[in-house]
């Protein structure tokens, strides 16, 4: 089973990473999760996004994220201790 | 005490309609939008019509943009089919949106009210949500300009949520609204699954809608927060939910679900 954590998004890293704020994280997880997280998009379903990646840059990442409830779904950690994640916009789904 | 008005249908006024949007009152509940008789026959058609399961969880009828944030073809797809029921469900002349229309046209003499399109795609008008025994909806609130941001939506001023009570529980199923309005920075109290902590409303006061009847029709604006208790009995809650949007500079409100 994949590692969830979910939190807010804060400062913008690069045109495909930013910084997690943590507030919540699965039952489960195989591994531990800071409070403060650097999480690389390896995949998106953010609204506003583009979905071609080439067309993702710093601004329209930040107008996305930034403050934004996001779910991200581990992949891995790279050796810098950045968390490859796929990343959704999380809850918005109604009743 | 921060309340909410209860007019006929014939009886709602263009001070009421200001005074939601300006937040002065929680609601407006308009009485007998549909008759007791007109409910038996909509909810007889609705039992015969095909639902979707939600989460796993909950019927509905017609999609919701919400759940479609970054699925625009899936969302207009469905709401093609789904318009095709909801003309099935309702006579032409007693199209939810038809009745309400005649309200506006009154209240907001020179606005037109039409179903909300874009590039050549029509929105689905309504969501019909029919939740039963121990089913609750949580604190929440609905902003198309922030959640549905990849739909064109941008230039509305105001956007209202209209309920119309088709069939009411046996106990609870009862609109709580909150005189607390949404801001971005709330996002830190947002519940995993849908909604937000209660925190979130923690001192705000509150009004509760108790004593709704099937027939009835709650507007609400959906940015202040608000949740529906737990509903009790065998009797499901059936309702059916539209949002409209106001442009004020065009004088248009287009609908949607």
């Amino acid at each position: 089973m994949t590692d969830i954590i979910w939190g807010n998004g804060s400062e913008i890293l690069s045109s495909d990473s930013f910084v997690l704020n943590v507030t919540h994280r699965k039952d489960g997880n195989k591994e531990n999760y800071s409070d403060v997280e650097k999480i690389k998009i390896v995949d998106a379903d953010i609204p506003g996004l583009p979905q071609n990646q080439s067309d993702w840059n710093t601004e329209n990442l930040k107008s996305c994220t930034t403050d934004a409830f996001l779910k991200c779904e581990i992949d891995s950690r790279n050796e810098s201790g950045i968390l490859l994640a796929k990343v959704s916009h999380s809850g918005a789904g109604g009743y | 005490m921060w309340r909410e008005i209860t007019v006929n249908y014939s009886g709602i006024e263009s001070v009421d309609f200001d005074s939601l949007l300006n937040g002065k009152i929680p609601a407006i509940v308009v009485r007998n939008f549909y008759g007791q008789k007109q409910c038996e026959g909509i909810v007889e058609k609705i039992g015969n019509s095909q639902k979707s399961i939600f989460q796993k969880k909950l019927q509905h009828i017609g999609p919701f943009l919400m759940s479609y944030t970054t699925k625009k073809k899936d969302y207009f797809d469905n709401a093609k089919q789904a318009r095709k029921t909801f003309e099935d469900i309702f006579s032409e002349n007693n199209q939810p949106i038809v009745k309400i229309s005649k309200i506006i046209s009154r209240i907001l003499p020179g606005y037109s009210t039409s179903l909300a399109r874009e590039s050549g795609n029509d929105f689905s008008p309504y969501v019909i949500r029919i939740h039963g025994n121990g089913k609750a909806i949580p604190i929440h609130k609905d902003n198309v300009k922030y959640e549905g941001k990849e739909y064109d939506f941008t230039g509305i001023d105001n956007q209202l949520s209209c309920i119309v009570h088709l069939q009411e529980p046996q106990s609870g199923g009862e609109i709580v609204i909150y005189d607390k309005q949404w801001s971005r920075n709330d996002e830190k109290l947002r519940n995993i699954d849908f909604g937000y902590s209660q925190d979130v409303v923690s001192r705000a006061e509150f009004c509760k809608i108790s004593n709704l009847s099937a027939g009835d029709l709650v507007m609400i604006n959906p940015n202040y927060y608000h949740k529906v208790t737990q509903i009790e009995g065998n009797v499901s809650r059936i309702t059916l939910g539209m949002f409209l949007g106001l442009y004020k500079k065009e004088q248009k409100i287009v609908a949607w679900a």
